[in-house]
């Protein structure tokens, strides 16, 4: 995995088995399709009683984008095309100003694409600022083509 | 020498003074306070307690991860502490293990008297932690992890799986801590104390704090066999015990469910 990605792994708090398991599937889909996956997010919130749970891994290539539920114990990959058009993004936040999160921040964002198909992203902690990130380098640009 | 068992913690004072010419006084108290702070200092600033504090987390997601999304901890982001026993349960501790469990009486228990010089020695939990654990696999899954610990730093690592009678289910692991502690002549000495590291599951927590009002009660007076608390289901001791046994009983078999749902799971 490229070294930024296992910096960002770290910095939303993977633990050593966590991110080997990440590393792997990364491995995996590199194997499985043939195009340069540049991008990371990781999926995570915060249960009722504080622990954090990591849901759902995606990689961003040029031409696709790989995600994978449960990422830690199943192996189901649904590759899509990363030029997929979103028609609308809602977003639900929680003490967050899309400059910089804090640990009270949350985000929780809809994409609707096209055909009513829909994406759903969670993130928390300093994870906002990553997954804000990823939304304006994939998804706001489909917006704007509109 | 007089033959008969002091009843309570008051004829025990008065026992000590007698057979073994010691006078517990306020000053005691004070002086268990002094030391039973330092061994904790001591084992907070331990390379084995901060490595077990870091890695819990890693302990956790290496189990979810082989347990097929099952958490280890019942909360993966919390920090154990270590806390003190308190200078009357220890007194009453040195009680029972002088008087009310001493199948020896009136000769010492087998490992001699345990008087004020050296009961530090002999009371293993005057510094303890709890890690709760979500599932009952859990309590082995952690003893090994602690054992690896243990090795890794040259430490000792005794585990002692608790069953008791009163329906009290928990599996203490014992580890060494060594100390120099303040003596009463202000002088210091080097001691080896166990720290206590106990390992229970989140429904055994839940039950342990209704059965224990009923075990600091009887563990200050001898067993009498005519009033088996088995046998008075009117009892409040009755149901909580037996609470206790069932609450067991039902976690080998949520584990036993859980470990055929994951061997009859298809995975694709």
């Amino acid at each position: 995995m490229k070294p930024e990605m296992i910096k960002y792994c770290k910095s939303i708090g993977l633990t050593a088995p966590y991110l080997e398991r990440t590393e792997a599937l990364y491995e995996m889909i590199n194997e499985a399709i043939k195009d340069e996956f540049v991008d990371i997010f990781i999926e995570d919130y915060i249960e009722q009683e504080g622990t954090r749970i990591y849901s759902c891994v995606s990689f961003f290539g040029k031409r696709f984008y790989a995600e994978i539920e449960e990422f830690l114990t199943k192996d189901e990959i649904v590759f899509c095309d990363i030029n997929m058009i979103a028609k609308a993004i809602r977003v639900k936040k929680q003490d967050y100003d899309f400059k910089k999160a804090t640990e009270k921040s949350r985000l929780n964002i809809d994409i609707i694409f096209d055909f009513h198909t829909t994406a759903n992203l969670k993130a928390s902690k300093e994870n906002c600022d990553f997954l804000w990130n990823i939304i304006n380098k994939y998804f706001i640009p489909c917006l704007e083509t509109k | 020498m007089d033959t008969d068992k002091p009843e309570d913690l008051n004829k025990y004072k008065e026992w000590l003074k007698k057979e073994h010419k010691i006078e517990i006084t306020s000053l005691d108290k004070t002086y268990y306070e002094s030391v039973s702070n330092k061994i904790k200092q001591e084992f907070e600033k331990s390379e084995l307690w901060e490595t077990l504090i870091g890695k819990l987390k890693t302990y956790n997601d290496e189990y979810y991860i082989k347990k097929d999304g099952y958490q280890l901890l019942t909360n993966r982001e919390s920090v154990p502490t270590l806390n003190l026993k308190s200078y009357n349960s220890f007194f009453l501790k040195t009680y029972r293990k002088n008087v009310l469990d001493n199948s020896n009486w009136p000769n010492p228990p087998n490992v001699g008297w345990i008087l004020p010089d050296d009961w530090y020695l002999y009371i293993n939990d005057i510094v303890r932690t709890e890690l709760i654990v979500k599932y009952l696999d859990g309590v082995e899954f952690l003893i090994e992890k602690l054992d690896l610990l243990c090795k890794e730093f040259t430490s000792t690592c005794r585990p002692d799986y608790e069953a008791k009678e009163e329906g009290y289910y928990a599996v203490h692991v014992y580890t060494k801590q060594n100390v120099e502690i303040p003596m009463r002549d202000w002088r210091t000495k080097k001691i080896d104390v166990d720290i206590e590291i106990q390992i229970t599951t989140q429904l055994q927590e839940n039950i342990r704090k209704l059965i224990h009002k009923y075990y600091e009660v009887r563990r200050t007076r001898e067993r009498q066999d005519d009033v088996k608390w088995q046998w008075d289901y009117h009892s409040d001791e009755f149901s909580a015990n037996y609470l206790g046994h069932i609450l067991h009983y039902m976690e080998g078999m949520i584990m036993e469910i859980r470990e055929k749902q994951t061997k009859g799971k298809v995975k694709i």
